[in-house]
């Protein structure tokens, strides 16, 4: 599954991915509410996105949670803090096996941020 | 990549010379008959290709086979042979279904024998063993009992209950792959996958009832007690959630792990370190521990397949294992003298005499081969995988109907049992190649002959 995001800053590109992640997943939400926060560090922007993506993913599938808005106590091109909101989910209708970096390559240009994602499903 | 970019060696090998890029460590080599080349280089799956072909330590030629496909960094029938002691492991060369493979089973029935029940039959083993998205298993293991499974395979699934010690003697490596530790599964891989033992998932994996159509060749079908006519059963599938888990944690570490090494590659899906670093040696040891919970899986799925088939057909009805074997796994294998590790990636181990199984899609065919000399001398021991992908699931949800699919396989005297309408039409079968011609080709070249083909009755699938 491939999709384009982008954004006009860094931090909304990274909050677009959750939201594309989310809505792909199709969590079928309780309405527990449940929040979630992680650093992380990567060699370069793109390796960024994609690991955060994937700690996202993991976690929907290890708490049986989905989220739906993060927000960066900071965020630069190699390293992040973020927390996440969102609900416990009984179920999700695609199975998202992994955030993969096959064609991942983020990119600033006039205007903003983009890039593409492949989620191996 | 273009078709006058391939130098034709014969009629079903192809050359990309090592000239063709300058970061190529070797040439890159393309089982394929000249149709299907035409349609291989209409994805990037070459291009792929000769990325692998720079990858340090890599011996004679990057190899993909015909039923080559793109795939993330590495082609998905690709094969790497590498040198341990100068060149690097690389966990996208095994795909993040660490250990997806197909196991056999070579029951006592034949169609006529079925007929009557096959409805029922079909429904028994959807009941009994879970499929889909988010279907966990029948069975919770704790932490400890967990990583035994990781360490022990299918013979942990034995000892469980779940089949007996004559199976392992049929499964690939007896089903343990050694040396394992667990300890290098993250506690989120080990998360994912504690209640998926003995389910198949979703995407192009499932259990099928076959009946043999065609024998090829009668002494080896009869070593492997086979009989046209005969009822055999597949399962597909591989370690799960936990082996995805495995690959991305892996990936992750060996990118950032890579600048101390002084590795580039041409894409971050091939991030690899060396074999005799840290990091080569703890992936290798966590490879083979997810490796053994695919094992252990697939022996869960025999023990829910074997129930179903004495609860239709009774208790003198049997499901022997026939082989398992892995086509997603890094191997320590010696050609010419000289130990390799052999990276299959959507490609099959296929050793003089072995068996080799070869699933197609649900409404073509399937083989088994066995390997012959010719994989020893050109291919480090491989052969074909299966079909091999030519529509994306994408493509294929969009462009098939799943109330007309599902119609066109009943009339094909094929019963479906699908969780859901879009799991079918992801595997429709024009959304693959003609096996019949992948398999013309590892046969005409003689990696490995055709014994048996097999045609789907039943297909069960998330």
């Amino acid at each position: 599954m491939r999709f384009r995001i982008a954004s006009e800053t860094l931090e909304g590109l990274f909050a677009e991915a959750v939201a594309a992640l989310t809505e792909f997943m199709q969590p079928a939400f309780i309405d527990d509410v449940v929040s979630a926060s992680f650093e992380l560090d990567a060699i370069d922007t793109t390796s960024l996105l994609v690991d955060f993506l994937s700690e996202v993913l993991t976690r929907c599938h290890v708490r049986h949670e989905a989220y739906e808005s993060v927000v960066f106590a900071s965020l630069d091109a190699l390293s992040l803090r973020a927390s996440l909101r969102g609900r416990k989910a009984r179920a999700f209708g695609e199975d998202v096996k992994a955030v993969t970096y096959h064609e991942a390559e983020v990119v600033q240009r006039e205007g903003g941020w983009s890039t593409m994602l492949v989620l191996d499903i | 990549m273009r078709k006058q970019d391939l130098h034709r060696i014969h009629d079903n090998l192809w050359e990309i010379p090592q000239t063709h890029r300058g970061d190529m460590r070797v040439p890159a080599r393309v089982y394929t008959n000249e149709r299907m080349l035409e349609q291989i280089v209409s994805d990037r799956s070459l291009e792929q290709l000769v990325n692998v072909a720079t990858l340090p330590g890599i011996q004679r030629y990057a190899i993909a086979m015909p039923d080559v496909h793109e795939g993330y960094g590495f082609p998905i029938g690709g094969v790497a042979a590498i040198d341990p002691g100068e060149g690097v492991i690389s966990p996208g060369g095994i795909g993040y279904d660490i250990n997806c493979g197909v196991r056999v089973l070579r029951s006592n029935q034949t169609l006529d024998d079925i007929k009557p029940v096959i409805r029922k039959l079909a429904h028994s083993l959807a009941r009994e063993i879970p499929s889909g998205v988010g279907r966990g298993g029948n069975l919770t293991l704790t932490k400890d009992d967990l990583d035994r499974v990781l360490r022990d395979g299918a013979k942990r699934a034995v000892e469980l209950g779940h089949g007996t010690p004559e199976d392992l003697r049929h499964i690939e490596s007896e089903g343990r792959i050694t040396p394992n530790d667990p300890k290098y599964i993250s506690d989120d891989a080990k998360q994912r996958g504690h209640d998926q033992l003995g389910t198949i998932g979703s995407g192009n994996h499932f259990v099928e009832i076959d009946v043999i159509d065609t024998i090829f060749d009668a002494d080896a079908a009869q070593t492997l007690g086979l009989d046209e006519n005969q009822i055999v059963v597949q399962i597909h599938t591989g370690s799960r959630g936990l082996g995805h888990q495995v690959a991305t944690d892996w990936i992750r570490s060996m990118i950032k792990a890579m600048p101390k090494y002084g590795i580039h590659i041409p894409d971050r899906e091939l991030a690899c370190a060396p074999v005799q670093s840290d990091e080569g040696q703890k992936y290798l040891l966590a490879m083979a521990s997810a490796a053994n919970f695919a094992f252990a899986n697939r022996q869960l799925i025999t023990a829910g397949a074997r129930r179903a088939w004495s609860h239709e057909l009774g208790t003198s009805a049997r499901l022997d294992i026939l082989y398992d074997v892995a086509h997603n796994v890094a191997k320590f294998e010696e050609y010419d003298g000289k130990l390799l590790l052999v990276h299959r990636k959507g490609a099959t181990r296929a050793f003089p005499g072995q068996p080799v199984l070869i699933p197609g899609s649900m409404g073509t065919a399937s083989y088994l081969l066995m390997g012959q000399d010719g994989a020893m001398r050109e291919t480090f021991g491989s052969s074909c995988h299966g079909a091999g992908r030519v529509m994306s699931r994408s493509a294929a949800k969009q462009k098939i109907n799943g109330h007309e699919l599902r119609a066109r396989l009943e009339k094909m005297g094929i019963v479906a049992e699908a969780g859901s309408l879009k799991g079918l039409v992801e595997e429709a079968p024009e959304a693959y190649k003609d096996v019949d011609a992948v398999v013309g080709v590892v046969a005409q070249a003689g990696i490995a002959k055709r014994v048996a083909r097999f045609k789907p009755v039943a297909v069960i699938k998330g």
